[in-house]
């Protein structure tokens, strides 16, 4: 490693104290307006608009620096847009997006003029949930084992004589709990998802993180259905309430519908 | 080098061959390494995850997200020497040659040393939307 990696967290990886754009969304809008200091970074920046004819970006003033995805930036940036879409439907930028001036942010306009107002006529008053669905695994697995009559038949056998049970028994039984777990895992994917698709316009699954998590999904909703959707959660959570944890959040801009990808080049190349 | 030649010689060219396939291999492992951070998000994600659940307090999220974007900075470190795309950062719209014609695309970014990536609206930004039932 060269002195790169003994900068301290908040000095930028690249650039100067270049003053740059953070863009948090897009939205429709023709009159300026200002939404506050509250901006990514230490200073509470401002954050307003930036126009081209009836579209908006929101942007707040940055140093040119790479912002880390630490839980306060990441945080920052979901505030604005929270902010923003209580009023707009917002198409949603990535994470530490920075333009270095104006007049690129325009021009990024300006070119996919098109394309930004056809999503936001298709987002128009959509919101996202997520949800994320947990369970006990070891909870779930001592109930198989009285359950399923023949893992409890397979795993009595293995503790009745721990001598003479072998190595296949018992890959045996950890092949069928695997089997078994997938499968009641997998019906309560289809139970949420069949319940929760009348009340919904789109869904995506997302891999689960770590090993408690069942299912990773985000919902699009219309806001006039939000309370539908809001009720549809609730009967299931209440349904398997001492089965599985539900974890739902929202409304979040639809980040996981709309794909913005900027081919990033290196000028110096 | 031709076969025969290659096998007639093998005593004397074989080792060198070999050491050079090997660390072939060896660096296209090292690089892979170094540069995919695809691990060290999932980490993030799964330590945000024990902190909405109760499993860790803040006092330790805090000390354990520095250390994962420690990781995080190095492996950018890494991309940006091996000239890999970087995630995140600045972004520079290309002016249209049209309306700048006295500034060849990029010529003026070169300049700036501080501007490493251009983002080309011409092409370059695609606006995808996925309202598909997975």
């Amino acid at each position: 490693m060269d002195n790169k990696s003994d900068q301290s967290p908040d000095t930028p990886s690249i650039g100067t104290s270049d003053e740059g754009k953070y863009v948090y969304c897009i939205i429709k809008l023709a009159e300026e307006r200002d939404f506050g200091p509250i901006g990514i970074g230490e200073g509470g920046n401002r954050v307003y608009t930036v126009h081209h004819r009836d579209l908006a970006a929101i942007v707040s003033d940055t140093p040119i620096r790479i912002y880390d995805p630490t839980r306060e930036n990441v945080l920052a940036h979901e505030l604005v847009n929270e902010t923003v879409m209580r009023e707009h439907t917002v198409i949603p930028m990535s994470f530490g997006t920075i333009f270095r001036t104006r007049d690129d942010i325009i021009e990024l306009l300006k070119s996919t003029y098109r394309a930004f107002d056809d999503v936001l006529e298709k987002m128009n008053d959509k919101i996202e949930f997520g949800l994320k669905v947990l369970w006990d695994r070891d909870k779930v697995i001592s109930r198989l084992e009285e359950s399923d009559e023949e893992i409890h038949r397979l795993k009595s056998e293995i503790t009745g004589n721990a001598q003479s049970s072998t190595y296949f028994a018992r890959m045996q039984l950890g092949r069928l709990i695997e089997a078994a777990l997938e499968n009641s895992a997998g019906g309560y994917v289809v139970d949420i998802h069949e319940s929760l698709k009348p009340v919904a316009v789109a869904s995506r699954s997302n891999k689960p993180i770590g090993d408690r998590m069942i299912m990773n999904a985000a919902y699009l909703v219309d806001r006039s259905r939000e309370q539908e959707f809001d009720e549809a959660v609730k009967r299931l959570s209440s349904k398997y309430e001492d089965q599985i944890a539900f974890k739902y959040t929202g409304p979040w801009p639809p980040y996981n519908f709309v794909n913005i990808k900027l081919r990033l080049e290196r000028a110096d190349a | 080098m031709g076969l025969l030649k290659h096998l007639l010689f093998w005593p004397y060219t074989g080792p060198k061959f070999l050491t050079e396939f090997s660390l072939r291999q060896v660096e296209g492992v090292v690089r892979e390494e170094l540069t995919d951070d695809s691990a060290v998000k999932a980490d993030l994600l799964e330590l945000q995850l024990q902190l909405e659940l109760g499993d860790i307090d803040d006092d330790e999220y805090v000390v354990r997200e520095a250390a994962l974007m420690q990781r995080l900075r190095e492996i950018r470190d890494w991309r940006e020497r091996l000239g890999m795309g970087v995630s995140g950062g600045p972004v520079r719209v290309q002016r249209d040659p049209d309306t700048d014609a006295a500034e060849p695309p990029g010529a003026d970014a070169a300049a700036e040393p501080a501007g490493p990536r251009l983002a080309d609206p011409r092409g370059g930004v695609e606006v995808d939307l996925n309202l598909d039932w997975e």
